[in-house]
């Protein structure tokens, strides 16, 4: 064994091969092979397809593999405007999303803030409210469905309890919708919660002690630092719950397959019957793309008040 | 933090008692429900616990709905959704948080733009495809369509954006090339968010009802919690207790994963800390 | 034996210039410290020489062979990073050997083996096993000069390999490392922006400053015959004393009047001024009071506040502690002819002293 202070080896590039130029065409070749599989995905599986349901909203689809496909221009859409169904699970779409998006992100952000102040206990609570977030939804509807039952069902035996009529919680068309809102925001709190946690993790201690230091708590302190330094998290965990609460679709399925008389029909539930019980495929793209359209325009219209708000 | 005031701290802990009581109940109605014979369901009322034991409802729920195989087939098509994911997403989440190359942002966008995409948009095609190609009704059709993941490209890039450009440079003048930078260096250092991610894709497909529903015709093909919804259609609709077992038996393995996995879980969410 | 050359090397980031027309010889087994001040392109050139960035137009050879198309990896060059750059995840053993095996494509044993040859050497056999975030700053830096030194490379690069170090540290490491360098008789390239640093490890200091290299010599070299005002007023602690003289020639030291037709600089290095009215007839002299003293040591810096109309100017003169004049008092300076170095010209180069350029009034401006 040469000692390194007897170093002069051949010098370890140019030892056995001649020097090579970088391939120019590999090292750039490299990041596009890095990226190509993923990318074939989500373009196969996700852009394509809705690209392609755009397309097809024009036209009649029929269900058959070869069979072509009849130009209807905007027949779907009307079809969807003329469908008081439809209009019914567009409107519900957007209450389901109300009743579930806003108190997840509140009840998520003041769970996660409780979370973390706790001294003593702090992981046990964590777990304990993390768990709804891992739960098989159709498993904890099946659950949900029982306690929401009219007869022997847990919440109608507390009302009971304390001296109120029983409730038709799933075949009532006044509670259908709020009990799977009542689901989706025990699971959807939970995601919430973890993101936002995760969220207060990236703060670094330093900010906690130069902020005790200078006598900023409580209130003052959320909102004028960590609200601020968490705003990151709190647009990831707005768009992750905006999108769960527009696709919920497993609790409703189990719980009131839409019911009773449309009551908790949603967009997602909706097109699922368009399309695939009545295999009308063009219109159940429109209809995707109304619901689209409409979130869009709610999104800026909600960006208009605000900025005038700001001013 | 500093003490606070014992009245503070008393409504603190209250807060949190009911929050994680609302939390569990659903868990714990569940096993109380499975674990009662059907016909004390309703006399049982609303009473802590149940009377009477009965273990004859698992055995029931796992025969009758078949259980078994749909657990194996839950396995299988997640198994092979996480192994896919993490092939596709990896590279490409390093490729575009460490290498500048020619059209990254716009692929990049494009990714962005598939993150906001929502099912109804896309299911439609994507069932009509499946079945042109044959494959409706197998398991390639309930693998197929998620061997990339726009979202696990997104929170891989997240983290691997922190490794410090220096190691990268390290790893380069030690002469490892793309591949042996990428096994031997970001994925060790990613591991935190490489595993959250996994767990976040289990859960995911693991707990998916919508796909399966619609292209698992055959029984035998049917997913834990598309097994669990039919048996629950079925004739039997009433068995509650039998119904809780199967729902227990389906979100134990989840949860059990859960337990397990956690911490990394929180840690890769927060996108970790990696310090040379 | 590696030699590196650059010639007219540039490169640009956007538009921003990093390297400008670079000229830098480095012989066989030299230490040559890049030295200047923060964003002045030192890391850059570094990192073209190391082959992590292409420069944009010039040559880099290394013993005559061309070096544009080596990737890093093949150059004969180990570097050591600014913040040493260890794998988080791997043992100190791992760190060293990760480069051996798949780089330089050693066998399991024989990148082992070198590991803990170069560690021995280097007395840390003891944290082989250790991660980078069980060890100190000082072991981290160690373990980063082992990793370079275990590809036993010609030339070795570090990128400010002592910064985030405490100073006692700072100062013995400073000459292990120069040590060790020598002793496995690599070329050395170290940057820095700590003279210090550059003067004790280096045989020779390369001056740059906005991408330019100003000077290149040895520490003596650049001390005595500064070629440019930056140069002078980077070298030295405290700097070289600088004061322009104005358009009708007069300057601190007022009795002189110089003819000048441009811009024009004099410098005195402080050690050369001193307390005394001096020899009126050969002398430069300036007057002041004393407005602080600094202790240094066996030596004081003693600031002197100048009597000069327009804007407030200062003189750091060196003397022995104890012949310092008391604060606030009113002092004569002088300093000989050839101890007054002057500037002029664009890139404000050093003409020469007053005594070399013909002493007062015979003195030409900008050529
Ligand atoms: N990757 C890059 N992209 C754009 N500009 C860069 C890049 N790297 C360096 N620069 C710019 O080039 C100039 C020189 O930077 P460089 O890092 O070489 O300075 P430095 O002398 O090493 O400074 P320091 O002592 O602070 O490390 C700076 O103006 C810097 O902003
Ligand atoms: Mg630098």
């Amino acid at each position: 064994m040469t000692t390194i202070l007897d170093k002069p080896m051949p010098s370890p590039a140019a030892a056995d091969k001649p020097i090579k130029p970088i391939d120019p065409n590999r090292t750039r070749a490299t990041p596009y092979v890095f990226v190509a599989p993923a990318m074939s995905g989500i373009g196969l599986f996700v852009l394509l397809p809705a690209l392609l349901s755009f397309i097809g909203s024009f036209f009649a689809i029929p269900l058959a593999p070869g069979a072509n496909w009849k130009w209807v221009g905007f027949d779907n859409y009307t079809s969807v405007f003329g469908d008081p169904a439809a209009h019914r699970a567009i409107e519900n779409t957007l209450l389901y999303c109300a009743m579930t998006i806003i108190p997840s992100l509140v009840l998520g952000l003041l769970l996660a803030l409780l979370a973390e102040s706790l001294r003593h206990g702090r992981t046990l609570v964590r777990t304990a409210l993390f768990l709804p977030m891992t739960a098989n939804l159709v498993a904890m509807a099946v659950v949900f469905k029982w306690i929401f039952a009219l007869q022997g069902g847990f919440a109608n035996q507390a009302l009971a309890w304390i001296g109120i009529a029983p409730v038709n919680w799933l075949n009532d068309t006044r509670y259908s919708l709020i009990s799977v809102a009542l689901v989706g925001v025990w699971r959807g709190v939970s995601l919430t919660m973890l993101l936002f946690l995760a969220g207060l993790t990236t703060i670094p201690g330093a900010i906690h002690e130069a902020a005790a230091a200078e006598g900023i708590r409580g209130w003052a302190k959320l909102r004028t630092l960590i609200l601020p330094m968490m705003k990151p998290t709190i647009v990831f965990a707005t768009v992750l719950s905006i999108l769960t609460s527009i696709q919920a679709f497993d609790q409703i399925n189990v719980m009131t397959q839409g019911g009773p008389q449309e009551s908790s029909e949603t967009v997602l539930t909706y097109t699922w019957k368009v399309g695939f019980s009545y295999f009308q495929l063009g219109k159940a793209s429109a209809l995707s793309f109304v619901l689209i359209a409409v979130l869009i325009g709610i999104g800026l219209i909600r960006r208009r008040a605000f900025s005038a708000e700001q001013r | 933090m500093t003490t606070s005031p014992v009245p503070a701290r008393l409504i603190k802990w209250l807060l949190v008692l009911i929050a994680v009581v609302i939390s569990l109940f659903p868990f714990y109605w569940m096993l109380r429900t499975a674990l009662a014979p059907q016909s004390q369901q309703l006399a049982d009322g609303l009473g802590f616990w149940p009377s009477h034991l009965d273990f004859g409802n698992f055995a029931r729920a796992w025969n009758k709905a078949n259980l078994g195989q749909a657990l194996l087939n839950g396995l299988i098509i997640t198994g092979a959704i996480l192994l896919l994911q993490l092939i596709t997403c990896v590279p490409a989440a390093y490729a575009f948080a460490k290498i500048r190359f020619r059209g990254s942002g716009v692929l990049f966008g494009v990714v962005l733009a598939c993150l906001l995409i929502p099912t109804q948009a896309t299911m439609v095609p994507t069932f009509i495809g499946i079945n042109i190609f044959g494959l409706g009704d197998t398991r390639i059709g309930l693998v197929l369509p998620f061997y990339s993941s726009a979202f696990g490209i997104f929170l891989l890039r997240q983290q691997m954006l922190s490794i410090p450009d220096a190691l990268l440079d390290a790893a380069r003048t030690d002469g490892l090339g793309p591949w042996r930078t990428l096994l031997r260096v970001v994925v060790p250092m990613s591991m935190p968010s490489i595993a959250a991610f996994a767990v976040f894709s289990v859960f995911t497909h693991w707990n998916d009802y919508l796909w399966p529903l619609l292209v698992a015709r055959s029984p035998d093909l049917a997913t834990p919690p598309l097994r669990l919804a039919v048996f629950q259609q079925a004739d039997i609709g009433f068995d509650y207790s039998a119904l809780a077992a199967g729902a227990a038996i389906v979100t134990a393995p989840i949860l059990i994963l859960f337990l397990f996995a956690q911490r990394r879980f929180v840690q890769g969410m927060a996108g970790g800390e990696i310090a040379g | 034996m590696p030699t590196v050359e650059l010639r007219a090397v540039e490169k640009n980031f956007g538009t921003v210039k990093a390297l400008d027309a670079i000229d830098l010889s480095i012989a066989d087994g030299e230490q040559v410290a890049i030295l200047g001040p923060s964003g002045s392109g030192k890391s850059t050139l570094l990192r073209v020489i190391a082959g992590l960035e292409t420069h944009d137009s010039g040559t880099l050879t290394v013993d005559g062979v061309d070096q544009r198309a080596v990737p890093a990896h093949r150059r004969d060059m180990a570097i050591v990073f600014q913040h040493f750059a260890l794998y988080p995840h791997l043992s100190s053993l791992g760190n060293i050997t990760l480069g051996l095996r798949y780089g330089l494509k050693l066998s399991k044993q024989e990148a082992r083996a070198r590991a803990h040859d170069v560690a021995t050497r280097m007395q840390v056999e003891h944290l082989l096993d250790r991660k980078p975030r069980e060890m100190s700053g000082g072991q981290r830096q160690r373990i980063a000069l082992a990793r370079a030194l275990a590809r036993r490379s010609g030339v070795v690069l570090l990128d400010e390999p002592l910064s985030g170090l405490d100073a006692q540290l700072h100062a013995a490491l400073r000459v292990e490392i120069a040590e060790l360098l020598r002793s496995v008789n690599a070329t050395g390239v170290n940057v820095t922006h700590d003279q210090v640093d550059a003067m004790a490890m280096a045989d020779r200091v390369a001056i740059v400053n906005h991408g330019t290299v100003e000077q290149v010599g040895t520490p003596d070299e650049l001390y005595a015959v500064p070629a440019t005002v930056f140069v002078a007023s980077f070298v030295g602690s405290p700097p070289m004393n600088l004061a322009p003289v104005g358009e009708d020639g007069s300057s601190v030291f007022g009795a002189r009047r110089l003819r000048v037709d441009g811009p024009v600089t004099l410098g005195v290095r402080p050690e050369r001024l001193h307390f005394t009215a001096g020899d009126v007839d050969l002398d430069w002299r300036a007057r002041g009071r004393v407005a602080l003293i600094e202790p240094n040591g066996a030596d004081r810096v003693v600031h002197v506040e100048l009597d000069t109309p327009g804007p407030r100017r200062t003189f750091a003169v060196r003397c022995r502690s104890g012949e310092q004049p008391p604060l606030g008092a009113a002092v004569d300076l002088s300093c000989a002819p050839n101890d007054v170095h002057v500037f002029a010209g664009e890139q404000d180069r050093r003409l020469g002293t007053v005594a070399e350029l013909g002493g007062e009034l015979a003195m030409a401006g900008a050529q």
